[in-house]
C-alpha cells in the first residue's frame, strides 16, 4: 500500500502589496529619532481633499527601504472622513469603534478611562472635543533641522485661514534609546505577519527573521483585505462601485462594492501620562517590604517582577534572577517554563497580561491559539523629557508631564486592542487572580491596588499600588492604503 | 445542594406596557433593594433578570423573569409570592390572565403555571448555594488577611509548607465565626445523578441505534432538504444599528462587577424540519452538559455561571439567557474558538444565523458574521441582579477548593499545591 501524503502543502501566501501600505505598518521609524504628531481638523473639505491629493505621493510606504531623512504618514478619524465628504453608505461600513470613537461611556469603562483618566479631563479627543480631531499627521525625521525644514515646506498646509488644516494639538515624540519612562524597553513583543518579505530593509519589520510560533499571525490580523487568523478576509470599509472609479479592488465579500480598507489598518492612538517618581518609590517600597522574609527582592528585581521583563527587555521567565543584559527575546512561552509564575514571571506581570502567549488557556496549544487572535502591532514612542532628580533643565521635574504616545495597529479594534485592554490588562480575574489589575498600567482602585507574586511557601502580596498611568487623550483612526487615500482625495464633495 | 433554573414567561396586555416599563426601571436602578422586588432579600437567589421582549416576530410582547436559585423552583416562587406579594402584583399585574390583587397562594399558582423550564442548561458552580459561595469568599478573605499579617510580622520567612498550613488551620479553628468551615461540605455533584445521566445517554444511543433502520429513510429525505435550505435561508447581512448596540451595552462591563448578562429571543426558522430538529439538538446538548459540563466548564468555556436555552411561544422562539464572566467580546470569542459546532447545531435553527453546512459546521466558526448576528439578535436585559458581583467563576471554584481541602488529609505535594491557590 502506498502511503498518501497526510497533509496538503501549505497554501501559497497572498502577496502583500507593500507599495500600497503606509510605512508605519512596516516600522516604527526607530532610525528617525525626531517625531511630531499633529492632530488636526479640516477647514474647507475641498481644501482637505486637495491636501490629500498633494501628499499622496509623499507618503512613505512599506516597500521602501528604511527612510534616511524624513517620513510622512497620515491617518483619519471617522469624523474626518465624514467632513471630507465620504458618502454615508461608505461611512456606515466602518466598524462601530471607528464610527463612535474612543469616547463612549462603555468604552471608557472597558479601556479603564475612569477616575483621573476620565475623558472629560483629556487634553484632546475627550468628551466635548473628540469631534475636533479629523486627521493625524505623523512626521518622522533624522534631525530637528530636517523636521523643521519639512514642516516649513508644508507651512501652507497648516494655514487655517487659507482653508488648510488647523492644528488642534501638536505632540513631540521623545528621541531616545527605545525605553519608556519607567526605564524599560518598549515594543519588544510584536506579532509578525506571515508572508511578509523579510528582506525588506527595516529596523523593526513586522516579521521575525525565522518563523515563530509565539508571534506569527496571518496578515489580515493587521492589514485589511487579507486573510486573518480565521482564514477569512479582514473586512474593512467599502465604497459603492459607481464611486470608486476603478482604482480600488473589488472585495470578495461585498458584491458591487470597492475595497477602501485594502492595505490599510486601524490605528489606536492614546496619550498616556506616566508618573515616574510614583512608580520608582512604589517599587522601592515594595522591594523593602519583601525583606521581612529574609530573602527579599531588590528594587530592580521588584520592577522586573511587575513588568515581566528586565529593563533591557530580557524576559524574566527565561532569566529569573538577574538582568542578563542581553537583547530581548520574543520566542518563548510561559506554560512549560513556569506556568504558575512561581520561580520567575508572576501571572499578573505587565507583559504577561499584555501577551499571555501559551498560558491563556488550560493547554499550551489552546492558549497560543487564543492569544494569537488578540495581538496588536505597537508603534508608540515616549513623550516629555526624562525625569531627573534634581532636574538639569526645565521639563525634567516631577510635575512635568511625560509618558507614552501609545500607538497600535490592528484590523479589529474590538477583538484586538479593546480585548487586550479589558480581558487581560484591566481584568481583575486575569489568570485566576482575585481582584487585581495590571500593576504597571492598570487603573487601580482608590484604596490602592494589589499585585501578587507567587512564591513558596505562600505568595507575596504588594499592596497600596497607586495609578502610575493616566490617559490624557486618545482617538481611533483609519490608516488608509495609498490608493485609498488617492480615492479619498477625489471624492465628489 | 440542588440548583434550579427557571423563567416565568407571560404575555403583556398592550395597554399595560408603559406602566410595566416604569416598574422595571425602578427594579433596574436598585435590583437588590427596591420597593417592588427587593431581590437581595432572597438569599437563595444567585442571579435574576427581567426582559421585556418586543421582537416584531412575537404575536404580543412578553415579560421574561429569570431566576437561578437554590432548591426547587416551586419553593422559591412560593417564597416570592409571600414575601414580595404586592411587588409581584405590581410587576405581573399587566400580564394577560393575572388574577388581580391576589393572595399568596393564587399568585404562586399563577407564577408556577407560567414557568418555562430550560430545554438545555449549564451551571458553573455546581452544587454550591449562594450561602456557601458567600461564606467561602469570607473564609478566603480571612485566611488571606491572616497570611498578610503573618508575612508583615516576619513569620513566613523560611517557614515550611506544613507549618504554614497548620497555622492557617489553627487560625480558622480559633475563630468561632468560621466554625462552619471545619466541616466538609460534601461533593459538588452527586455521583448518582451523574451516573443516571450516563445511563440515560447510553439508553438514548441504544434506541437510536435500534431505530436507525427506521430513521434512515427519514434521514435520506431530511438531509438533502437541510442542505438545500442551508444554501437559501436568509442570513444576517448587516451589523445591528450602532445605537441599538449602545443601548444593549449600557449595563455591560460595569467596573467592579465580574459578570454580565446576555439574553436573546430569536424566531425559529419556519417549517417542520427545524421545528423537529431543534428539540432533539437541545436534548442532546443537555445530556452533554449534564455529563461533561459538571466541572465548571461547558464545551471548554470556563466563565459561565448559568446558561440556558428554552423553546417558548409554542416552540416558535428560542430563548437564551446567560450569566457569564468578563466581556461580551471574550464570551463570544470563546463561543467561536471553543464551542462553535455545538452552538451552531442549536442556533442554526433560528432566523438569520450565518451560513452553515450539515447543521453544526461553519456557522459560528465565521467569527465576524457570528458576532454580528449575535449582537443583532440580542435583547436588552432590562433589569439584572447578581448575588455575588465580585466573584468570577474561577474565584468561586478556587474558594471552594481552598475550603474543601482546608482540613483534608493532604500529602506534602498536595499541601504545597493547596497553599499555591491562596
Amino acid at each position: 500500500m502506498v502511503a498518501k501524503p497526510v497533509s496538503s502543502p501549505p497554501p501559497t501566501p497572498e502577496r502583500l502589496e507593500l507599495e500600497d501600505v503606509q510605512g508605519l505598518v512596516a516600522r516604527g521609524y526607530g532610525n528617525l529619532p525626531v517625531a511630531r504628531y499633529l492632530l488636526c481638523r479640516f477647514g474647507d473639505p475641498a481644501a482637505g481633499r486637495a491636501w490629500l491629493a498633494q501628499i499622496g505621493g509623499e507618503l512613505f510606504t512599506a516597500d521602501r527601504p528604511q527612510a534616511d531623512n524624513c517620513a510622512l504618514n497620515v491617518a483619519l478619524t471617522w469624523e474626518g472622513l465624514r467632513r471630507l465628504g465620504l458618502p454615508a453608505d461608505a461611512l456606515a461600513t466602518f466598524p462601530r469603534p471607528l464610527q463612535e470613537g474612543m469616547v463612549t461611556p462603555h468604552r471608557s469603562r472597558i479601556l479603564g478611562d475612569v477616575d483621573d483618566s476620565n475623558p472629560s479631563g483629556w487634553s484632546w479627543g475627550g468628551f466635548g472635543n473628540a469631534g475636533e480631531i479629523h486627521v493625524l499627521v505623523m512626521v518622522f525625521a533624522l534631525t530637528e533641522t530636517a523636521l523643521a525644514a519639512d514642516l516649513a515646506a508644508r507651512s501652507d498646509t497648516f494655514e487655517p485661514a487659507g482653508g488648510g488644516l488647523e492644528i488642534v494639538e501638536s505632540i513631540e515624540g521623545l528621541s531616545g534609546d527605545g525605553r519608556e519612562h519607567f526605564g524599560f524597553a518598549d515594543g519588544v513583543s510584536q506579532p509578525s505577519l506571515k508572508g511578509w518579505p523579510t528582506r525588506t530593509a527595516s529596523v523593526n519589520p513586522p516579521a521575525s527573521p525565522t518563523p515563530s510560533r509565539f508571534a506569527d499571525v496571518e496578515p489580515g490580523e493587521i492589514l485589511l483585505g487579507y486573510s486573518d487568523n480565521f482564514h477569512k478576509p479582514a473586512e474593512g470599509p467599502t465604497v459603492a462601485g459607481s464611486d470608486a472609479g476603478g482604482q480600488l479592488p473589488k472585495p470578495a465579500w461585498a458584491r458591487g462594492r470597492h475595497d477602501l480598507g485594502r492595505n490599510g489598518s486601524f490605528l489606536v492612538f492614546r496619550q498616556l501620562a506616566q508618573d515616574v517618581p510614583a512608580f520608582q518609590s512604589a517599587v522601592e517600597a515594595a522591594s523593602k517590604a519583601t525583606a521581612v522574609r529574609g530573602s527579599g527582592l531588590t528594587p530592580a528585581q521588584m520592577g522586573a517582577k511587575m513588568v515581566g521583563r528586565w529593563p533591557g527587555g530580557a524576559p524574566i521567565v527565561l532569566y529569573p534572577d538577574v538582568d542578563p543584559g542581553v537583547a530581548a527575546s520574543n520566542d518563548f512561552g510561559y506554560h512549560d517554563n513556569d506556568k504558575a509564575g512561581l520561580r520567575s514571571c508572576p501571572v499578573g506581570a505587565h507583559v504577561r497580561r499584555g501577551n499571555p502567549r501559551d498560558a491563556s488557556e488550560n493547554t499550551p496549544a489552546e492558549g497560543l491559539d487564543t492569544t494569537l487572535n488578540h495581538r496588536i502591532l505597537r508603534r508608540g514612542r515616549p513623550y516629555g523629557l526624562r525625569f531627573r532628580d534634581p532636574p538639569t533643565q526645565p521639563g525634567e521635574g516631577a510635575e512635568d508631564e511625560r509618558g507614552l504616545l501609545f500607538m497600535c495597529l490592528n484590523a479589529d479594534i474590538e477583538r484586538q486592542f479593546e480585548f487586550v485592554q479589558h480581558t487581560w490588562i484591566n481584568n481583575p480575574f486575569f489568570g485566576g487572580q482575585c481582584g487585581e489589575v495590571d500593576p504597571v498600567i492598570g487603573p487601580q482602585p482608590v484604596e490602592g491596588g494589589v499585585f501578587t507574586i507567587p512564591d513558596e511557601p505562600v505568595r507575596r502580596k504588594v499592596s497600596g499600588l497607586p495609578n502610575f498611568v493616566t490617559t490624557r487623550g486618545g482617538a481611533y483612526f483609519f490608516l488608509p492604503g495609498v490608493k485609498a487615500l488617492a480615492y479619498l482625495s477625489q471624492i465628489r464633495g | 445542594m440542588k440548583q434550579s433554573i427557571f423563567t416565568v414567561v407571560t404575555d403583556i396586555e398592550p395597554d399595560a406596557l408603559d406602566a410595566l416599563r416604569g416598574t422595571i426601571a425602578v427594579i433596574h436602578d436598585h435590583p437588590g433593594d427596591n420597593a417592588i422586588l427587593p431581590l437581595a432579600q432572597f438569599d437563595t437567589l444567585h442571579f435574576a433578570s427581567l426582559v421585556l421582549a418586543e421582537s416584531p416576530s412575537l404575536a404580543s410582547p412578553k415579560l421574561i423573569f429569570e431566576g437561578n436559585v437554590d432548591g426547587t423552583v416551586e419553593a422559591w416562587l412560593a417564597a416570592l409570592a409571600i414575601r414580595a406579594g404586592a411587588g409581584v402584583d405590581t410587576l405581573f399585574g399587566g400580564c394577560t390572565g393575572y388574577p388581580g390583587s391576589a393572595d399568596a397562594e393564587t399568585r404562586r399558582a399563577w407564577l408556577t403555571s407560567h414557568v418555562v423550564r430550560p430545554g438545555a442548561f449549564h451551571i458553573g458552580a455546581t452544587g454550591r448555594s449562594v450561602d456557601r459561595i458567600r461564606k467561602e469568599a469570607e473564609l478566603r478573605r480571612a485566611i488571606e488577611g491572616f497570611l498578610d499579617a503573618q508575612d508583615q510580622a516576619g513569620r513566613l520567612g523560611g517557614a515550611s509548607p506544613e507549618s504554614v498550613r497548620a497555622e492557617i488551620q489553627a487560625f480558622v479553628e480559633a475563630d468561632p465565626e468560621l466554625a462552619w468551615a471545619q466541616a466538609h461540605p460534601g461533593e459538588r455533584q452527586s455521583k448518582w445523578e451523574h451516573r443516571m445521566y450516563l445511563a440515560r445517554a447510553a439508553l438514548v444511543g441504544l434506541v437510536a441505534l435500534v431505530a436507525l433502520p427506521l430513521l434512515l429513510p427519514l434521514l435520506l429525505v431530511a438531509v438533502p432538504i437541510l442542505l438545500v435550505k442551508e444554501k437559501i435561508d436568509p442570513v444576517q447581512t448587516r451589523a445591528a444599528p450602532a445605537t441599538y448596540v449602545d443601548e444593549v451595552q449600557e449595563d455591560e462591563d460595569i467596573v467592579g462587577v465580574a459578570q454580565n448578562h446576555l439574553s436573546s429571543v430569536i424566531p425559529v426558522k419556519p417549517g417542520i424540519l427545524r421545528a423537529s430538529l431543534l428539540p432533539v439538538v437541545l436534548y442532546a446538548l443537555n445530556l452533554v452538559a449534564r455529563i461533561n459540563g459538571t466541572h465548571g466548564e461547558l464545551g471548554g468555556i470556563p466563565s459561565i455561571h448559568f446558561a440556558h436555552w428554552s423553546l417558548i411561544d409554542r416552540g416558535r422562539h428560542l430563548m437564551f439567557l446567560s450569566n457569564y464572566d468578563g466581556s461580551w467580546e471574550s464570551y463570544l470569542g470563546d463561543f467561536i474558538d471553543k464551542a462553535a459546532k455545538g452552538l451552531t447545531a442549536v442556533w442554526s435553527n433560528t432566523a438569520k444565523f450565518p451560513r452553515t453546512t450539515l447543521l453544526a459546521f461553519k456557522g459560528a466558526a465565521d467569527g465576524p458574521r457570528f458576532r454580528q448576528w449575535a449582537r443583532a439578535s440580542q435583547c436588552r436585559t432590562d433589569a439584572w441582579y447578581s448575588a455575588y458581583p465580585s466573584a468570577s467563576m474561577s474565584i468561586i471554584d478556587t474558594n471552594s477548593t481552598i475550603r474543601e481541602n482546608l482540613f483534608a488529609k493532604l500529602d506534602a505535594a498536595q499541601a504545597v499545591a493547596w497553599l499555591r491557590s491562596l
